[in-house]
């Protein structure tokens, strides 16, 4: 083999070795046993911290926001074609108690059938106002914005209030309602 | 800047869960929401935040078990712990849906799921069983991943025939096709099997991408086959498939350098040059690049031009010099900690960030150097676990600052408790209960002794009440008059009067009666209502004290395991710091060794060029 070759073939070596490494690797390649220990030790420890984070969301509910006086808003988007949300702002009783401007991938989420859990908070029992304002981009590329509103009566059972972004087909607009979960 | 390179593309393909990739455009039953909980987990996953979403699961489990989704959930967690690391627990939820049971649909999800997860454990016929034990319920995007993994196996194990024979399976136009194809493609090569090999990079170097990725592929093919001809010694099909490689793409140089090969095989060293010479102006750490410094002069040498020979050597001499040299201030980069800053997200609390710096390369002056490494599968993970990690500690540290503000509102709590105790002691309200009750007793009573006796003029109205009184009035006189005159007409009347006030009165006794003990009713579930909220109120503040010892040591158990966690995240993470930095040290002495090599080659053929110039005696 010639020199100029020997030179050509280190190249060419170095992509087939490329190459086969995509093949094994283009799935996996089981880790080094050393490296097998330090991810099986990884695995254990955020099983741990899954289990901790579990137990402090807990407490944290149960001291912040006990069950009678817990009362939670979420949002979500059925279709969404008509709309392009924005943000959301959130009154209860006339306070405002939430701001939130969406980023693309939160929309996204929002989207293909994920809930947001907008608010937590407390209320007292008996009758309260809640008022959603929606603001984002509306049909034919406008600006949009556009309220919600429920009475509701807060009994000493947690409160699950979710805010729906519905494609209304037959008037071409969005609708905004609002669900309560028993 | 982007990873030029397809393994990056294939392996976070690869990675991406198993559970829906399905957008928005198609309705999926697995995304429709009948219980929040899930909503919000499925939120969380879209998102790529696997640790949120399994949270969410997990809290769900514990406060309300979510019903309405069937084994939707299930599903879901096994495909997060799968993405998040957590092969035991995805396997130990996988396998309880395997039983005949469960939907044909979930149960082949979850044979997929499971063969995936053995596949990455390297448990080839374990995973091979499992795919294979799937029937018709997979959707084609899945159906093709299925396929690709199977042939993946088949190559691994070396089962060429086989692999081959399921490539025939795949159908329509999948992306997973078109990788199984390159792969197995470069697999024959390398055993020697020439003729298959190009026929399935053939394939793949022809097709008519519709994204970058597969245009990515198709180049990649190209090149491959280009290589492969040359090793067949037919350099003239090779130019034309490097020439297929398009001139902007991440493997250009690689091709430029080839047709340069190919055509000097041929013997048409100027022409060669061409190529090399375009390759001149290129980022000079690539290896293509690298390697072209040595092929241009080394053409000129074959051609008999030895000053240009002499003078192109030197100029590579220099510039593997001062590579080498930037070379050693890389390394003491990497060993000071540079690199591994680079892969810190920019915000801690970023649990997505594994995925979005799977699209870029990192910050780091080391990036260029470490390419192939940076879309190794075994890097990649290694990056992943050290930011899960690093999420791990953001997580913990929010915990240990939150704890305070629990103790705290605790404190206040009881505080407030200890304040209202004296006033609930003394609150007069729930001590007029037992007064009212009495109240509430001789009223019955009462009430009895009317009914008992018929005592019909005890229900008078007001008016009746002033008319009795009235005609009492009238009998107390003519009581007193009755031994002075003849008052019989008189008393007469007063007879008639009062039986007709009786007669009124017991005409309406039964509903007044029965109002009456309808009020009695009234006053006894007012009665119990009352005593039920002091009950729930004594036992809240019966029961306060101890709600409050139960906070306090959930708090106070918190803690010690915060600070037990910290410690062990502490040190996996400087264990995985250590294992990045040997990754990216042994890599870059790699690329040290190749450009030595480079140098070594250059200062000979000078050393050779000078030489042969003093014997001929030219200047």
């Amino acid at each position: 083999m010639t020199k100029q070759y020997q030179i050509f073939f280190l190249l060419l070596a170095l992509l087939l070795s490329c190459s086969a490494v995509a093949a094994a690797q283009a799935e996996n390649i089981a880790p080094a046993a050393s490296q097998k220990n330090l991810d099986k030790g990884i695995q254990d420890l955020k099983k741990e911290v899954l289990q901790l984070n579990r137990d402090l969301f807990l407490l944290e509910e149960d001291l912040l926001f006990p069950a009678n006086t817990q009362f939670s808003v979420f949002v979500s988007i059925d279709a969404g074609n008509l709309f392009a949300l924005d943000s959301v702002q959130l009154q209860i009783d006339g306070k405002v108690v939430a701001n939130y401007l969406y980023t693309e991938r939160e929309l996204q989420a929002l989207r293909r059938g994920g809930v947001q859990r907008l608010y937590i908070g407390n209320l007292a029992s008996g009758k309260h106002e809640l008022v959603a304002f929606f603001t984002g981009t509306g049909p034919s590329k406008r600006d949009y914005r556009r309220g919600t509103t429920l009475e509701f009566e807060k009994t000493t059972d947690p409160e699950f209030v979710e805010l729906k972004i519905i494609d209304n087909k037959t008037k071409e607009q969005p609708d905004f309602k609002v669900k309560v979960w028993e | 800047m982007h990873l030029p390179n397809s393994k990056t593309t294939l392996a976070s393909l690869l990675l991406l869960l198993s559970f829906s990739t399905a957008g928005a455009a198609e309705p999926n039953p697995e995304h429709q929401v009948n219980d929040l909980a899930y909503g919000v987990s499925l939120y969380h996953f879209f998102q790529d935040r696997y640790f949120s979403a399994i949270t969410d699961l997990m809290i769900a489990k514990e406060r309300k078990p979510i019903e309405k989704q069937g084994a939707y959930p299930e599903l879901l967690l096994g495909s997060l712990d799968l993405s998040y690391g957590l092969h035991d627990e995805a396997a130990s939820i996988f396998e309880p849906l395997l039983s005949e049971n469960t939907p044909a649909e979930i149960r082949d999800r979850a044979w997929f799921n499971l063969g995936k997860l053995r596949y990455q454990r390297g448990l080839l016929p374990e995973a091979q069983q499992d795919l294979m034990r799937i029937q018709n319920s997979l959707p084609d995007f899945r159906e093709a991943e299925r396929l690709n993994l199977l042939a993946n196996i088949y190559l691994q194990e070396q089962q060429y025939d086989k692999a081959i024979e399921t490539l025939k399976s795949f159908s329509g136009d999948s992306t997973w096709e078109a990788y199984a194809r390159f792969n197995l493609g470069v697999a024959l090569i390398r055993q020697q099997r020439f003729e298959e090999g190009l026929a399935q990079l053939r394939a793949d170097g022809q097709l008519k991408p519709r994204t970058n990725e597969l245009a990515a592929l198709r180049d990649k093919a190209n090149l491959a086959m280009g290589y492969a001809l040359m090793k067949m010694d037919r350099p003239s099909e090779a130019v034309k498939a490097f020439q297929e490689v398009r001139l902007n793409g991440p493997q250009s140089s690689e091709a430029l350098l080839g047709i340069g090969w190919a055509l000097s095989k041929m013997e048409q060293y100027d022409r060669a040059l061409t190529p090399w010479l375009e390759l001149r102006g290129r980022n000079p750490l690539d290896p293509a690049v690298q390697e072209s410094m040595l092929a241009i002069p080394y053409t000129f040498e074959k051609t008999d031009r030895p000053k240009l020979a002499l003078s192109y050597y030197e100029k590579a001499t220099h510039a593997y010099e001062a590579q080498l040299r930037d070379l050693d201030n890389i390394t003491q980069a990497v060993r000071d900690g540079e690199l591994l800053k680079a892969l810190q997200p920019a915000n801690m609390g970023d649990e997505s960030a594994v995925s979005l710096f799977r699209a870029t390369l990192p910050d780091s002056i080391s990036a260029p150097y470490l390419k192939d490494l940076m879309a190794s599968h075994e890097f990649q993970e290694a990056v992943k676990n050290y930011q899960d990690l690093i999420y791990l500690d953001y997580v913990l540290d929010r915990w240990q600052d939150s704890l305070p503000t629990f103790e705290l509102m605790l404190k206040e709590r009881r505080a407030l408790y200890q304040s209202k105790l004296p006033e609930i002691d003394k609150n007069a309200a729930l001590k007029s209960i037992e007064a009212y009750q009495a109240e509430r007793n001789t009223f019955a009573g009462e009430v009895s002794r009317i009914e008992e006796t018929n005592d019909v003029f005890a229900l008078a109205n007001d008016e009746e009440r002033d008319m009795l009184e009235v005609l009492g009035d009238i009998q107390h006189r003519l009581g007193s008059l009755s031994g002075q005159r003849n008052l019989k007409a008189q008393q007469e009347k007063y007879q008639l009067y009062k039986g007709i006030l009786y007669w009124q009165i017991s005409s309406d006794f039964v509903p007044r009666m029965w109002q009456l003990k309808k009020g009695l009713k009234d006053v006894d579930q007012a009665l119990i209502e009352a005593r039920a909220t002091e009950a729930s109120l004594k036992s809240a503040w019966q029961q306060a004290p101890k709600t409050f010892e139960g906070f306090e040591s959930r708090i106070s158990g918190q803690k010690t395991r915060i600070d037990r966690l910290k410690k062990k995240v502490d040190a996996s993470r400087r264990q995985q710091e250590q294992y990045l930095q040997t990754l990216a040290l042994d890599a870059i002495m790699q690329y040290r060794r190749r450009l030595n090599s480079y140098q070594i080659r250059s200062r000979f053929a000078l050393a050779r060029i000078l030489d042969n110039m003093s014997k001929a005696g030219t200047p």
